[in-house]
């Protein structure tokens, strides 16, 4: 083949991949009702799937930080038995079909669950089909992308530096405090924002464990999809929506965090 | 104050084993090839490394002990470390940095604050406060992190090669306010580098580390003297004068004046290597140098060189080959001159 063929190919195969990213948008973009996008926008219903998908990913993602940045740290550390089962367990919610894991934590938090058998024994709370079950579903599905790009942060750091902070007579929590944690910051503001968009696009396990109660779990995707039966022109406001939210996001990364993206 | 240490640890390849024992108000300068161990025995006092056989006991407490089980962590041991390129925090700027140690002792901010500004004004490095260390100079990051270590009111100051990160001409203005730094830490000093006129300027002691054992200890001018190995005479067996210059011509303490290849003025240390002093049965003629007759003292074989040590004024070592000792026809006792060219003479200030 001949240079320029090969520029040629080479460069037909990019925009091929290119015009693949980009139509899936263009046709949201160019079927979307405009002229009633407000109507649709500002709809009860829209509010309200808005208002609690924002709380529920917020909660899950605050959650995922308390229960992400301790193991991140484990995680770090010199390679274990223990370690690799942890990071093994922490893939699975990425690998597994979001259906699967709605099952699983069906199967652990429900009624004749795990651990929700006696929780609703007990003290007669019941988790699923609630908005905790939503939170639960969101952060279990959520959690690996905080811990992995904050694991990779922390094993960054150099760690001369954290010697240095022995030697200065630094204790564990304010090292950790002082000089792991601003130097990991980066790390963590994008695993935070990574989560929280996984945390907000989650469908499949929120319908197995939180079903689709309006006002109660039925979150922005659940209303998409509802609303492409009923009525397909809310489904394209509602989807956009989701798009906006997630440029929003994409340029708040972009701006500090991911310099080779800008 | 004093050190007292006995370590013994073996790593893949490499075992260490050492005695040392260093005294307060002192700068021991450990010198040593490329992994002889110089740095190993630096972050084994310090606690960074795990721990072998042996003691470390400074100023009467014992940091780790391995017959009785004691090993304090670094955080414990009140060990002042400048580590190689300084490993000044990146997140904060210099006085943040140098507040660091006083902070994570309880101190309160704006005190802390305080004492770094006066170690900063201390280390002439005050101008760079609100700098973050990725905007400083070589030189500037290492006198903030001696400020840090300082700040911290070590026992015992251990830097490990403080000024190898940096381009010589502001390695050589480093090297001169270390000395006097160092000077004026009490506790005990122990400096780790493979930069011979570093280990000559700065040593009140010089160590001298080959794979993983001490083979010499002494001032600068005993082992410049006597050089134990090749790699000694090679690296700091050099001729090191001390003395006061007027336009370029220096009177050398105990006896003798050389002429320098610039005019320089004040009191001057001057380096001489041994391979750069020559021997002459006559009176040599020619270019204009640095000429005078002296007396053989001593002749040592080092290799396939001869170290020949030539009294008069003023005295020094000359490194010659056995073939070239032997075409003068000269040995102990004899008369020889000797000459070395001003450009050949390295003046430091002391």
């Amino acid at each position: 083949m001949s240079p320029y063929a090969a520029r040629l190919g080479y460069g037909a195969a990019v925009a091929l991949a290119v015009a693949f990213l980009a139509l899936p948008v263009l046709g949201l973009l160019a079927r979307a009702p405009w002229a009633r996008l407000g109507e649709h926008l500002l709809a009860a219903e829209t509010l309200q799937a808005l208002r609690l998908s924002l709380l529920t990913s917020a909660g899950a993602t605050l959650l995922d930080l308390c229960l992400g940045l301790p193991l991140a740290v484990w995680l770090a550390g010199p390679r274990t038995t223990g370690r690799a089962l942890a990071r093994a367990l922490l893939l699975l919610p990425m690998v597994l079909p979001p259906v699967v894991g709605g099952v699983a934590l069906l199967l652990a938090y429900g009624r004749r669950g795990l651990v929700g058998g006696p929780l609703h024994e007990v003290f007669g709370v019941g988790i699923p089909f609630t908005w905790a079950a939503v939170v639960l579903a969101q952060a279990y599905m959520a959690l690996p992308f905080l811990v992995f790009a904050v694991e990779a942060g922390v094993r960054a750091v150099d760690p001369r530096l954290l010697e240095a902070a022995d030697t200065l007579g630094a204790g564990p929590a304010f090292r950790f405090r002082r000089v792991t944690l601003p130097l990991v910051a980066p790390a963590l503001l994008a695993g935070l924002i990574t989560c929280w968009a996984r945390a907000l696009g989650e469908f499949g396990a929120t319908i197995t464990f939180a079903g689709s109660l309006a006002g109660e779990t039925r979150t922005l995707p659940l209303a998409v999809y509802l609303a492409l039966e009923t009525d397909p022109d809310a489904a394209m406001a509602l989807s956009l929506v989701l798009v906006g939210l997630a440029l929003v996001l994409l340029v708040l990364l972009r701006r500090r965090w991911l310099p080779g993206v800008a | 104050m004093s050190l007292q240490a006995e370590l013994a640890l073996c790593r893949a390849g490499f075992a260490l084993d050492v005695r040392l024992d260093l005294i307060a108000a002192c700068t021991h300068v450990l010198v040593g090839p490329n992994a002889a161990g110089k740095t190993t025995l630096l972050r084994s006092l310090a606690g960074l490394e795990a721990q072998g056989r042996g003691r470390i006991v400074v100023g009467g407490r014992t940091l780790a002990d391995s017959a009785r089980g004691v090993h304090l962590h670094p955080r414990e041991r009140r060990i002042g470390m400048v580590f190689q390129e300084g490993a000044l925090f990146p997140h904060l700027d210099a006085l943040a940095n140098v507040a660091f140690p006083l902070r994570a002792r309880g101190a309160a901010p704006a005190d802390a604050a305080a004492a770094a500004r006066r170690w900063l004004e201390d280390l002439g490095v005050v101008d760079c406060a609100a700098t973050r260390p990725a905007e400083l100079s070589g030189g500037q990051r290492q006198r903030i992190a001696m400020a840090r270590a300082l700040a911290a009111e070590p026992e015992l100051l251990l830097l490990d090669e403080p000024t190898s990160a940096i381009d010589a001409p502001a390695r050589a203005v480093l090297r001169s306010d270390l000395r006097r730094l160092l000077q004026r830490f009490s506790g005990v000093r122990l400096l780790v580098t493979h930069d011979p006129i570093e280990a000559l300027t700065l040593a009140d002691r010089l160590l001298v580390l080959e794979a993983g054992r001490i083979v010499q200890e002494g001032t600068p001018e005993e082992v410049a003297a006597h050089p134990r190995s090749a790699y000694v005479a090679h690296l700091v067996g050099q001729n090191l004068l001390h003395g006061d210059a007027r336009a370029g011509l220096v009177a050398v303490r105990g006896g003798g004046c050389l002429r320098l290849a610039e005019p320089r003025e004040g009191p001057l240390d001057l380096l001489i290597h041994p391979r750069a002093v020559a021997l002459h049965g006559r009176a040599p003629e020619g270019s204009p140098r640095n000429v005078w007759q002296g007396r053989i003292t001593g002749i040592d074989a080092l290799g396939d060189r001869l170290r020949v040590r030539i009294a008069g004024e003023p005295s020094l070592v000359a490194e010659v080959t056995a073939q070239g000792l032997r075409a003068l026809g000269v040995g102990e006792g004899d008369a020889v001159w000797v000459s070395v060219k001003a450009t050949e003479i390295e003046a430091l200030e002391p």
